[in-house]
């Protein structure tokens, strides 16, 4: 399990700012539109440019091309391929990363089962429902087995029953694989249920940083409760 | 109309040599204009601009104008003829170099506005899932811009075979050389032999509805296939 820490990161919409993850942790960065949440995660991922260190692991994310960083992204609009089938989608980082075509069938095998997304294996995006897309996009992003997962809104186009159902799996499916996570929402609730703790982001600086809150709305118990 | 085949062997070779001029020309347009669509589509700055100019500047130019300038720049005292050590004008490489810069924005020009149409976010996420710049380029760019290749494909083979003025000035009608549809239709025309006229140019009507036709039809398969 690897531990991420930003030390000074800064672009024209950030204020310096620190924050350490601790390994296995995740942390939820609350705030409200436009206050700097995603441009956080594309920092981190190696998206966009930056002052300032990010280091993961004890080591230098720093300067390094988002390919070259071994992180796990998942964005509000998911952008699955939609010319290639569920399975393909899993395949393809895979590819990227060297394995061999057994090794890739196994992995895209258990990352379908473990996101509940195995009976949609062939099919095309296009022909999901919401919550399933959401389901394959999570399993791409977990499919290289990330040291740090990014989740920018990652739930924000569903219906309240299926959020609360993905956000308890998905919380499960985190501390099983035991992964490092960074999770962007503008929803108490959500960073309730998803994260261990939250950090508030406002005008690009960041104000606060709070143990989640817990809300009526909450599915799974948080620590405070 | 006259008796004799529909087809004689002089028609023949004339309707092959399009068609292998066409054929050179497409693939040589989609080398060379697929990565251009993707630099036109990705730089900014004054420079992309004046580029995108010289791409377009054969939509507005008069094919004589054109051909005038690539008889000059093929010649036997140009640059270029001292360079490869033979002149291009009245050869076939020569209509191929002619025909792939006549059409070039006909291909570019659909190919960059799928670039475009793609956003940079599906090239973000490739990146995130470990894909270098260049496996992004082939296994998530290309794919998701085929539509649009296959449009510039289209019309870059059918613009190639309907060519005539910037033929005519570079290549002339060299039999089995440069002697393309276009050229041997304002021959048949020109000596009266209009019945062998009506067959080319009914063939080329003919093959430019079908061509067409099959492009939006295959777009259509295209796109929905992905919704």
């Amino acid at each position: 399990m690897s531990g991420l820490r930003l030390e000074g990161v800064a672009n024209a919409v950030l204020a310096p700012l620190d924050l350490t993850v601790r390994p296995g942790e995740a942390v939820a960065v609350l705030g409200p539109s436009g206050a700097g949440k995603s441009t956080l995660l594309k920092i981190v991922a190696g998206l966009l440019p930056h002052r300032g260190r990010v280091l993961l692991g004890g080591g230098e994310l720093t300067g390094l091309p988002p390919h070259r960083r071994g992180i796990g992204y998942m964005s509000q609009d998911l952008h699955l391929f939609p010319h290639l089938s569920v399975a393909n989608n899993l395949h393809l980082p895979l590819v990227f990363r060297g394995l061999d075509r057994a090794a890739r069938a196994a992995r895209v095998a258990e990352t379908l089962a473990l996101c509940a997304i195995d009976h949609r294996a062939s099919r095309r995006p296009a022909s999901l429902s919401g919550g399933e897309r959401q389901r394959a996009a999570l399993a791409r992003a977990l499919v290289c087995r990330p040291r740090l997962l990014l989740l920018d809104e990652p739930f924000a186009n569903l219906d309240h029953a299926t959020r609360g159902a993905l956000w308890r799996e998905v919380d499960a499916l985190r501390r099983r694989l035991g992964i490092t996570a960074l999770i962007v929402t503008h929803d108490p609730a959500e960073a309730a249920a998803l994260a261990d703790r939250s950090v508030r982001i406002a005008d690009g600086t960041l104000t606060e940083r709070t143990a989640p809150s817990c809300s009526p709305s909450m599915t799974t118990p948080c620590c405070a409760c | 109309m006259a008796e004799g085949p529909l087809l004689d062997a002089a028609m023949i070779e004339t309707i092959l040599l399009t068609l292998k001029l066409a054929g050179v020309t497409t693939v040589v347009l989609l080398l060379v204009g697929t990565p251009l669509a993707w630099w036109l589509s990705r730089a900014g700055g004054l420079w992309k601009e004046v580029v995108a100019t010289i791409v377009a500047l054969p939509i507005v130019l008069p094919p004589t104008v054109l051909g005038f300038y690539l008889l000059i720049a093929m010649g036997p005292n140009s640059p270029l003829t001292a360079i490869l050590g033979r002149k291009l004008s009245f050869t076939f490489e020569g209509l191929v170099v002619g025909s792939v810069i006549y059409s070039l924005p006909f291909v570019v020009n659909p190919i960059r506005n799928a670039f475009e149409a793609m956003g940079p976010r599906p090239m973000e996420v490739a990146a995130t899932l470990r894909a270098s710049p260049l496996d992004a380029f082939f296994t998530v760019a290309l794919p998701l811009a085929l539509p649009g290749l296959f449009t510039g494909a289209i019309l870059g083979f059918a613009h190639t075979v309907g060519e005539f003025g910037v033929i005519l000035m570079i290549g002339g009608g060299i039999p089995g050389e440069t002697k393309v549809l276009s050229v041997t239709i304002f021959d048949y025309v020109e000596t009266l032999q209009w019945d062998k006229a009506h067959v080319l140019a009914g063939g080329m009507l003919a093959m430019s509805f079908a061509v067409i036709l099959a492009m939006l039809l295959v777009e259509r398969r295209l796109n929905r296939a992905r919704q």
